[in-house]
């Protein structure tokens, strides 16, 4: 258990499971109106999508042109998603 | 080995030529095949337009086709560069070969079924029409010639270890991810009415498409810079050699 | 094998450009269809909300939850990897080829749900994008899949490890964009109403 505890991408895998039970109950039982319920789901997703990238796919690691435009895909991606469902 | 560039410079440069002119210009502009009409049009309106534009049809097909010939000889100088990086038995370009006469014949075949479409302008709706949906599923659907091809070129740019290899390795990696982005096409004839898989559609027709051309003009470029780069090189080389002081 | 020792330190290797601009490329067809899903269903709102209803969505969340899981054992897989750790590594992979095998037969459960229920790939615009998105991934599950299988000897020596660390990388990196359109597909077609 305690090697779990020290493992940075064990923790990773925590909150990536935290936000999705999160998203769970919200689908579930939080009664919101259903755009915004929507909306918030799809931010949720898009936060998962980037801490995927950042801390398993490492984008720090790579060089400068491609961290730009992954940050530019998740920004650019989340954005037109939300906006056409949320029209 | 390296292969003599010249005549594959003046044959490649050749064959583009004519495939812009023959076939772009045909199946865009003469013929107004492309892009494709919609899979719901009605029969009436698919017998219309091969009445009506009987004349332009058939010559722009038969330019096409004659264009499609040309796209033969671009294949086989990319075949040249493979076998140049393999050891052994050439496969990837033995394999990358024959995928392009499976390509290039599955993009004529359909011109034919058109034209006979298009021969007896007095033959019966239900004939036209269907002949009309038989080019369109034949050109539409099948994209594992090109795939494959892409596949070979792709593999063996990977596995190129040389010093100076023909492509990039990005390049190889972009032209596998553009072989897989073509097998939507096979799920053209699902759909009769338009949408993102039919035969008009945003992934099987124009991503479908424009991906390969767009590989194809980025690959063009390297090349001619490979080349270029390589004759200054053999030409500096020649000159030193020339010259007793150096 | 003193070579080896040197490289015990577990940097993270660089990772190659080609396969960013691969997984980018994967990417943006992927946002195309997120962007073809939000069209289609706000020009079809009923349609979309029917054919949500009848979606099973303990099953997607229980792909999502697997895949998540699924990612957290290649990311491990590479860092052992990167360290020459031979029994992590083998563990982690086939820790990463169980879940994607279990992603595949629930999938495959789910899809016979809805074929036996007369739905199919052009039965209307829902389920077009909906068998269309999902089956699209599900083949670069498969591919990913392959990808491991191919992988999974390299974890035989430590010698082995090292020479095959670019493909290893390369993997871990395709199994993510593997995870992460899931979890845009997951909330957009099961869960956002």
């Amino acid at each position: 258990m305690n090697h779990f505890l020290k493992d940075k991408l064990f923790w990773v895998l925590l909150i990536l499971l935290a936000i999705t039970l999160l998203s769970w109950q919200i689908f579930f039982s939080v009664g919101f109106e259903a755009k915004t319920t929507g909306i918030l789901l799809l931010v949720f997703a898009f936060v998962k999508v980037q801490i995927i990238i950042s801390q398993y796919m490492e984008l720090n690691n790579a060089i400068l042109p491609i961290r730009v435009t992954f940050w530019l895909w998740t920004i650019a991606v989340a954005g037109i998603s939300i906006g056409m469902y949320g029209r | 080995m390296i292969t003599d560039r010249t005549p594959l410079i003046i044959v490649a440069a050749i064959s583009m030529v004519m495939v812009m002119l023959l076939y772009v210009v045909g199946m865009f502009v003469i013929a107004g095949f492309l892009p494709p009409p919609p899979p719901e049009m009605s029969q009436a309106d698919v017998v219309a337009f091969y009445q009506n534009n009987h004349t332009s049809i058939i010559a722009g097909l038969t330019m096409a086709l004659v264009g499609t010939g040309f796209m033969l000889p671009l294949c086989i100088i990319g075949s040249v560069f493979l076998a140049e990086s393999e050891q052994g038995f050439p496969f990837f370009a033995v394999m990358q070969a024959l995928c392009a006469v499976v390509t290039v014949l599955f993009t004529a075949f359909p011109n034919f079924i058109w034209l006979a479409a298009a021969f007896r302008i007095d033959r019966s709706p239900e004939l036209i029409a269907l002949l009309h949906d038989l080019g369109w599923i034949m050109w539409a659907t099948p994209s594992w010639g090109f795939a494959f091809q892409l596949i070979c070129v792709g593999v063996c740019g990977l596995r190129d270890k040389r010093p100076q290899p023909f492509i990039p390795r990005w390049m190889s990696y972009l032209a596998l991810w553009v072989a897989i982005g073509m097998s939507y096409t096979a799920l053209v004839p699902f759909y009769t009415s338009s949408g993102p898989f039919a035969w008009n559609g945003l992934f099987s027709f124009w991503i479908a498409f424009f991906s390969p051309i767009f590989w194809i003009a980025l690959v063009t470029v390297m090349i001619i810079r490979n080349v270029a780069r390589s004759s200054s090189i053999t030409e500096s080389t020649m000159e030193s050699a020339k010259d007793p002081s150096s | 094998m003193n070579r080896c020792a040197e490289t015990k330190a577990a940097t993270p290797a660089p990772s190659e450009t080609g396969m960013w601009i691969f997984i980018l490329a994967d990417m943006c067809i992927f946002a195309l269809y997120f962007f073809v899903f939000a069209w289609d269903k706000s020009q079809h709102p009923e349609q979309f909300i029917q054919g949500q209803a009848t979606l099973n969505t303990t099953l997607g969340g229980a792909n999502m939850i697997i895949l998540l899981v699924s990612s957290f054992f290649m990311a491990t897989a590479v860092h052992a990897a990167r360290q020459l750790d031979v029994a992590r590594y083998r563990h982690s992979i086939r820790l990463t080829l169980l879940c994607g095998s279990a992603f595949l037969v629930i999938k495959g459960f789910e899809y016979s749900e809805k074929l036996n229920a007369g739905f199919h790939v052009a039965s209307n615009e829902f389920y077009r994008d909906y068998f269309t998105f999902t089956g699209l991934h599900a083949l670069h599950v498969i591919t990913g899949l392959c990808l491991l299988a191919y992988a999974l000897p390299f974890g035989a020596n430590g010698n082995l490890l090292h020479q095959r660390a670019r493909f290893i990388e390369n993997s871990g990196l395709y199994w993510h964009m593997v995870d992460l359109l899931w979890v845009v597909l997951f909330a957009l077609i099961y869960l956002v109403p």
